[in-house]
Order: structure tokens, then C-alpha cells, then sequence
């Protein structure tokens, strides 16, 4: 027989894997836990078994990874990731070695296919424990099973953690670390919570209480509550106002769709709980203003007499000048903002509360929206009140014990420079709060001036004010007459009127036939101001003022 | 999650009413629809001036 070596050259190179037999190794160890971290003892053991493995087999160990707690659930881990890294940038690894295959991943299939794929880098896992021949399919398939057993042992387990904690949550005891605003006097696996409302939680109480009363927007009363000492952000806030375990209920993704009494003492009750809510859930989305709508507060309230389509607005950029156009297509009516503006507040000149009768029950609903606003403060300043009087009663008590001399002269001194010393600081305090029970009253009176001087108020108002107050008085928007140079009205707020220049006969109408009134005014006020059009009910009027 | 709770039901303040606006001079013979959209009007002016007053002092 020829000898064949010479077509040696002409035969198919090998495509089994060609593993780095002398290769060098790296070290992977983990635990679960941070408390099995801490402990350590697993970790040192898992280490001391992988050396004595690469001593065994001769294996030069590189480096070590892992050493610390992190979850075999995802293959997602800082350092199994930095290992892998590792090992495929170096050339000269030839081996993982791990304390067992559980070790080295616990997600069955995709930990076997992450062996494999290094497998074909000429890299193999190994481990202390469970010695498997990896080059045989005999030996890649019982790998392969550690890897898939290790997934059923975690979801056994998590099966049976489930279970507990369910079982736990049925028994109304929260999962997990607790809600802000809460403390668990009685910690520890296996004993029963003890729930208590620590101090940011008896704040936060507050502030729930202040939300359901006042409706207050949730960045003024976290910015009210930071200054007595509630560390949260309003983002934290609304999330805490919608978390039913601060009124005594528990909600777990692990019981979907249930809702438990838990062991919680409440931060509100139910019913608070549910006023705030409805207040949330039904309040649109407040509109977010920006720069140009500080500007242009008429946008789209006011609107084209001519075509009823709204105005919108644009700057000038050259003259910084804002103006007022109109959105139909060719449009031409363009107008300064400035001057439109003018136009409104005068036009706005002309309205004030219907009857002076209306004055009293606002009066009264203005005090008690205010104290409703400021009762934290009204609140703290009574507490103060009480401080300085509790304190002047102590200085009384102090002089009199000097003068039927229980007390010697130094003793008297040394106190009564304390108390001054308090009294003085408590009444700093008081000073700083703007809602105290004597100045609620100059504040009820400078909000009612501000109701019955509207121009005032829509000029010094913000864009929010401005806008809330044009619709209130003029709820349909108002109709500007550009050719005319007039603006117009088809409804008016039923508890606003136009004064007597322009409404003053019409109270004598019984039938409230503003009509032939109009034609009155007509001739008195034929350059300014002109009324028309029937009113259909108490509510509504039509003016045509001239600009 | 607690949508539907909050829906459930509605808390409303109670103060006032018909009754209450009665109690002041002028408006004893007005009805209670009246009355209603009377106080819904006077309620949203204070919010207006009220949230001014506090954005303002």
C-alpha cells in the first residue's frame, strides 16, 4: 500500500473544538445574598474549593471574580459580565472554574447556552464540586442539566417564597421595605411587625390632610412641609397620595387585583384617602405655561368676530414686541399685544359683582377658603400664642416667688433672662407667620378688593390668574371686531354685571329684555359702548364696546 | 390600582347650600338651583383671588 502521507496536505482540518488544555483559569464565586456576603464563610469555601481544583489539575488561576452577592436569576451581573469580558479579550484562558454549575448561572437554558458559546472559544466551565467530562456529548449533556436543574431548584423556591409572602400579605403585613412615614418596632424574620407612624409620617399626615381640605397644588404643600422638617420631593408626594396603605390598605403585584386591610395603623382615613383621589383623578392635567403664554394670556380666548376663529399669538423678535393674530388662512388682523390688553382691561372696567349683596357670602367663603390655605399656619401661630402666654404666666410666677423671696436675687435674674430670652424668640416666630388670626382679616379684605376691582386683579396677575379670570367672567371668550375695532361678548358670569354706564337701566327691566335698554344706552354711550341682543337668561348679556 | 376605589365615591364639603346662602340678606326667596349656581360662582371667584393673594404676599 502507498504510504498516504503525502496527501496529508489535502485533508479537512478538524472542526470539533479545540480546548486550551493548557490554558490558564479564572475563579468565579458568588453568593445570593447580602447578608450570605457579609457572613463570608460561603464565599471563602467556594474560593478555597476552585484553588484546590486548579492545584489538582495543574491550572495556573489568573484571576478571581465574583466574591460578592449578586442574583444567578439574570445573567445580567456585574461581575459574571466582567468575567466574561475577561476571558474572551485573553487569549491564554482556558478555564472557568466555579464551586458548582448553579454558581455559575441559574437560568437554565440561557446559562447553558452561554457555556457553550464559550465552549467554542476553547473555554470550559468547570466546577469543584460536580465533575463532568465537557469535551464528551455524555458529559456537555449533563452539564447542561445541572445548568436546566439549577432554573427548576430557583423557580421551586421562588414558588415557595411566593407562597410565604402571599400567605404573609393575606395575614395583612407588608412586604418588602415599608412606606415612608412608617417604622417596623419589631423587625426581624419570623417575628410579628410591629407598625407604628414615626415623625416624617405624622408630617406627611398633615400634608395629606392639608390636600384633601385645600386642594393645594402638591409642589406648595411639599414646599410648605420641607420648612417643618418633611424631607420628600413632589414627585415622591404624588406618589405617596396614591398609595392606598397610608389608609390602612395593601396592594402587591403578588395578589393582582386584591386589595387587603393590612396590620398598618392609617396615616388617613378612607374617606380622606378617596377625596384625595377623586381630586386627582378628576382634575385634568394642569395646563403648563410657558414664556410666550406670560405674554399672550388672550391666546384663543379671544377670538375673530368675523370668522370665530381664535387668536393666537407671536413675537416680534427685532422690537420684542408681542402681537395678537388671527389663525384663519390670509388673515390680516394682527394687533399688539399691548394695546389688545389695554383694550380688555378697559372692557374688564366695566364689569363688577352684580349686587353688592353677593359681597357678604364671598366675604365668607373667601375667609374660610384662607384659613382652609394657611390652617398649618394659623395652626402653628395659635401654638406659638399659647407658648408666649405659658411663658409670660412663668415670668409672673418667677417675680412673685422672688418678691415673697423663695427665690434669691441672682436665682430671679438667671431665669428671667431665660424666659425673656424664650419669649422673645416665640415671638420672632409669630411675626413670620403671614396667617395669624389678626392679619387673616387684612388679607380676606385685600382678596376682596381684588374681587370687586377685576382690571386690578387681571393685571396683577399671573398667566394662570389672568386666564382663570377671563374665563370666569366671560366663559364663551370674548369676540373681537377688527374692522370696527370692537370687542364683544355673548356671556357674561351670572354674578357679574356691567356697571351703570353701561347696565344702569337695565335693572329696571322686569323681563330682563336688555334690548330696548340697549338702545338707550345706545345714544348715551353711542361712541364706546354698544348693547345688543336679547338676553336668553339671567346669565347671559351681549356687549359691543368700541376700542 | 386604586382608580377604582377612588371613584367609588365622592366626598363633598356640605357647608354651602341653600340654607346658607338664605342666611344672608337678599337672597331668601332664591331657589335652590339658584342658590347653587350662585355659590359655585362665588366659590371659584375666592379660588381666583385667594390662589392670587397667596401667589402675590
Amino acid at each position: 500500500m502507498k504510504d498516504l502521507s503525502v496527501f496529508k496536505q489535502f485533508a479537512k482540518p478538524s472542526k470539533s473544538i479545540q480546548f486550551k488544555t493548557d490554558g490558564k483559569a479564572v475563579i468565579y464565586t458568588r453568593v445570593s445574598t447580602k447578608e450570605q456576603a457579609e457572613n463570608n464563610a460561603s464565599l471563602e469555601t467556594q474560593l478555597k474549593y476552585c484553588k484546590e481544583l486548579a492545584v489538582k489539575k495543574g491550572i495556573e488561576v489568573l484571576e478571581h471574580f465574583g466574591g460578592t452577592y449578586e442574583s444567578a436569576k439574570s445573567d445580567e451581573r456585574k461581575q459574571f459580565q466582567k468575567m466574561l469580558t475577561y476571558v474572551k479579550r485573553r487569549k491564554d484562558i482556558g478555564y472557568i472554574i466555579v464551586y458548582s454549575y448553579d454558581r455559575f448561572s441559574r437560568t437554565g437554558a440561557n446559562g447553558a447556552y452561554i457555556s457553550d458559546q464559550l465552549k467554542k472559544q476553547g473555554i470550559v466551565t468547570i466546577s469543584a464540586t460536580q465533575e463532568v467530562d465537557t469535551s464528551t456529548s455524555a458529559g456537555s449533556f449533563q452539564q447542561n442539566l445541572y445548568y436546566m436543574f439549577s432554573q427548576f431548584d430557583n423557580e421551586l423556591r421562588r414558588d415557595k417564597s411566593v407562597s410565604g409572602m402571599q400567605e404573609r400579605l393575606r395575614k395583612g403585613y407588608y412586604i418588602g421595605p415599608l412606606p415612608f412615614g412608617y417604622t417596623n418596632l419589631n423587625p426581624g424574620n419570623g417575628k410579628t411587625p410591629n407598625y407604628v407612624i414615626n415623625d416624617q409620617g405624622k408630617l406627611l399626615q398633615k400634608a395629606f390632610l392639608l390636600k384633601a381640605k385645600s386642594n393645594l397644588a402638591n409642589s406648595e404643600i411639599v414646599k410648605k412641609f420641607k420648612s417643618k422638617g418633611l424631607n420628600i420631593t413632589e414627585k415622591k408626594f404624588s406618589k405617596y397620595l396614591r398609595n392606598p396603605f397610608y389608609c390602612g390598605m395593601l396592594i402587591s403585584t403578588l395578589l393582582p387585583d386584591e386589595i387587603l386591610k393590612g396590620k398598618q395603623p392609617p396615616l388617613v382615613s378612607e374617606d380622606v384617602f378617596l377625596k384625595i383621589n377623586n381630586i386627582l383623578y378628576s382634575r385634568p392635567q394642569g395646563h403648563v405655561y410657558n414664556s410666550e403664554d406670560e405674554h399672550l394670556p388672550l391666546k384663543t380666548f379671544i377670538k375673530s368676530f368675523e370668522c370665530k376663529t381664535p387668536y393666537t399669538g407671536y413675537l416680534v423678535r427685532s422690537k420684542n414686541l408681542y402681537y395678537y393674530k388671527n389663525r384663519r388662512k390670509g388673515s390680516k388682523e394682527n394687533r399688539s399685544a399691548k394695546k389688545l390688553h389695554q383694550t380688555f382691561i378697559d372692557f374688564l372696567n366695566d364689569y363688577k359683582l352684580q349686587d353688592e349683596k353677593l359681597v357678604e357670602p364671598l366675604k365668607e367663603i373667601i375667609t374660610d377658603k384662607f384659613i382652609e390655605l394657611n390652617s398649618e399656619s394659623i395652626e402653628d401661630a395659635k401654638r406659638i400664642e399659647a407658648d408666649i402666654e405659658n411663658l409670660q404666666k412663668r415670668l409672673e410666677r418667677l417675680e412673685e416667688r422672688f418678691v415673697f423671696e423663695e427665690i434669691t436675687k441672682p436665682q430671679y435674674d438667671k431665669f428671667k433672662q431665660k424666659l425673656e430670652l424664650e419669649k422673645r424668640e416665640f415671638e420672632s416666630k409669630k411675626l413670620n407667620f403671614k396667617f395669624n388670626s389678626s392679619n387673616l382679616k387684612k388679607a380676606v379684605d385685600k382678596a376682596l378688593d381684588y374681587a370687586l376691582n377685576l382690571p386690578s386683579l387681571w393685571e396683577s396677575g399671573n398667566v394662570e390668574t389672568k386666564r382663570a379670570l377671563q374665563y370666569m367672567v366671560f366663559p364663551e371668550g370674548i369676540y373681537y371686531d377688527f374692522k370696527n375695532h370692537r370687542v364683544r361678548t355673548f356671556r357674561v358670569n351670572s354674578i357679574f354685571s356691567a356697571i351703570a354706564s353701561i347696565s344702569g337701566e337695565m335693572s329696571g327691566n322686569k323681563k330682563e329684555n336688555y334690548h330696548s335698554n340697549n338702545d338707550n344706552s345706545l345714544e348715551v354711550e353711542s361712541e364706546r359702548i354698544e348693547l345688543s341682543s336679547k338676553r336668553a337668561n339671567s346669565s347671559l348679556s351681549t356687549c359691543l364696546v368700541s376700542i | 390600582m386604586s382608580e377604582a376605589i377612588a371613584v367609588k365615591q365622592q366626598v363633598e364639603e356640605q357647608k354651602y347650600n341653600e340654607e346658607w346662602l338664605k342666611s344672608f340678606k337678599g337672597f331668601e326667596n332664591y331657589s335652590k338651583e339658584e342658590s347653587k349656581r350662585i355659590i359655585k360662582q362665588l366659590e371659584m371667584l375666592a379660588e381666583v383671588v385667594c390662589m392670587h393673594f397667596m401667589n402675590t404676599s
